[in-house]
């Protein structure tokens, strides 16, 4: 049953042959493509994003440094931001999860600012719809990228929203 | 003298095997896959236990602890964070150098396996694709275990089929996707007789003793997780029933009608053509070589096609096809007989 140099070789057609099907067929996984020809592009918008989150969220803990942000469970952002040190002034920074969800109390407590994200391959409006909570949510912070694939907003309750803040500003 | 060089070259085709998959996963950070929230999930809970060497996570509202999975992939990023910094991008260095590793571990047992450099180099080719770099890109537990399973080959080519076994039952501690595959190499293993004898060598008595320290270890472990589980028995049961009920959202039909069940259908009928030919022409080889690493393979692949997730795709699509092909090129003349008991 042993082989001859040529039918050894042979093995090589049918490896490389699924190696090649593998390369064509899952080159895309999910949204994200392998080498996708925008990749420098989109690493720069994640940056630009995470910049101006990590202001925003410094702002809103400066207003207020009693502020417990909130990250839901979509967020992809929080991993990527620099949470040790004074960064946040000392607020408080929590994310849920499907499983570990906030309480409808927790979510109602006027010191908690929510943040929402938006990142590929999300396709959902970038808006509070969370139909659980009573109290209406005010948008204090909102940011898109140039292309408008990256982006974040940062709620509170109309409890404390300071009307002088509420401001909305698009890139 | 040739057999050394060119033992050798192998070697540097193995390293630059996995050089090259990271390279890959390098190149592609953040865009393949973008970042996602399942990372989060994972990460955090590893930053805490970093920070204040606790498994009960209150950055992601999990006082409790986090009991939808085990513990260990939260303590090796955990270590890693403490090593590198605490990082994502040490994380996700971690996890591709995880990979790459495994990469060039899997091309030398390949090597091993297959019997010729010819069928290791073609089983490893199949390695080097997207979903491998996927998994490499990815802070989750997919990365550890590409390794686990190398590292498992690897044991079980140079004849340590007991450290084989701790290593895939120890992979539980990571994550479940292992566990049929543990299950059935342990029992192939048991039920081939011979099959947990260590390789013969005048180091015989310390490779034993690597066997059994693993074993100890492994049970070391897992005697704390479920310690730890059994103190938190209610939790437990809310997140698992929380994970059984993500998981059986859908329905088995379309986890079914999916390539990756094809390959699953196809390794079924590569395993019983392998036992056929061993009952038609009986001298072909021993069955304790190939057997075990087939049914790694196939448990492998059951979870992967009734799992039903992409990030399962780097099992189905290519470390299952590679063990496979291997298993193959081994059975159809690409080596000698008996080559691993050498």
């Amino acid at each position: 049953m042993r082989a001859g140099p040529v039918s050894r070789l042979v093995l090589f057609l049918p490896a490389i042959l699924y190696c090649a099907v593998q390369w064509k067929y899952t080159a895309t996984m999910g949204a994200s493509t392998i080498f996708s020809s925008s990749r420098r592009m989109e690493r720069a918008d994640f940056a630009d994003m995470l910049n101006e989150l990590s202001n925003a969220t410094q702002t809103a803990c400066r207003a207020n440094p009693l502020t417990r942000l909130f990250f839901e469970d979509g967020d992809k952002a929080l991993p990527y931001m620099k949470l040790s040190g004074d960064r946040l002034g000392g607020c408080s920074t929590v994310r849920n999860t499907n499983v570990t969800p906030f309480t409808k109390v927790e979510m109602e407590d006027c010191n908690v600012t929510f943040i929402r994200e938006h990142i590929p391959p999300d396709t959902a409006e970038l808006h509070m719809d969370n139909t659980l909570h009573t109290r209406p949510w005010i948008e204090v912070d909102r940011w898109f990228s140039s292309d408008g694939q990256y982006g974040f907003a940062l709620y509170r309750h109309a409890c404390l929203a300071d009307n002088g803040r509420d401001v909305t500003h698009d890139e | 003298m040739n057999d050394d060089r060119d033992q050798w070259r192998y070697r540097i085709f193995a390293g630059a095997a996995g050089l090259l998959v990271f390279a890959l996963a390098y190149v592609n950070r953040t865009t393949f896959p973008f970042p996602w929230n399942d990372e989060a999930r994972f990460y955090l809970p590893a930053l805490w236990w970093a920070e204040h060497g606790s498994l009960s996570p209150a950055n992601i509202h999990a006082p409790s602890g986090i009991f939808w999975v085990p513990d260990g992939f939260t303590i090796f990023i955990g270590l890693a964070l403490r090593l590198f910094g605490e990082t994502m991008q040490a994380a996700r260095g971690v996890c591709e150098c995880a990979v790459a590793l495994g990469v060039t571990l899997f091309a030398l047992g390949f090597r091993r396996l297959g019997g010729s450099w010819q069928a290791g180099a073609a089983a490893t080719l199949l390695l080097l694709a997207p979903p491998v770099v996927f998994a490499a890109n990815m802070v989750r537990m997919e990365a550890p275990l590409f390794l686990l399973i190398a590292v498992a080959l690897l044991l079980h080519v140079h004849r340590h089929a007991l450290a084989a076994s701790a290593v895939l039952f120890g992979s539980l501690l990571f994550h479940p996707a292992l566990g049929i595959a543990a299950i059935g190499y342990a029992a192939i293993v048991c039920l081939l007789p011979g099959s947990l004898l260590p390789a013969r060598r005048a180091s015989g008595r310390s490779i034993a003793a690597m066997d059994w320290g693993l074993v100890f270890v492994v049970a070391l472990c897992a005697l704390g997780e479920v310690a730890r589980i059994v103190h938190h028995w209610g939790l437990f049961e809310a997140h698992m029933m929380f994970q059984a009920s993500q998981k059986l959202r859908v329905p088995l039909r379309e986890k079914l009608m999916r390539p990756q069940a094809l390959i699953l259908l196809m390794s079924f009928a590569t395993v019983a053509t392998l036992l056929w030919r061993r009952h038609v022409y009986p001298k072909l080889g021993d069955m304790r070589d190939i057997l075990p690493v087939a049914g790694i393979a196939l448990g492998i692949l059951i979870y992967s096609v009734f799992g039903d997730e992409m990030l399962y795709d780097v099992y189905s699509l290519s470390v299952c096809p590679a063990l496979a092909f291997c298993v193959i090129c081994r059975d159809f003349g690409a080596s000698a007989p008996n080559r691993l008991s050498s």
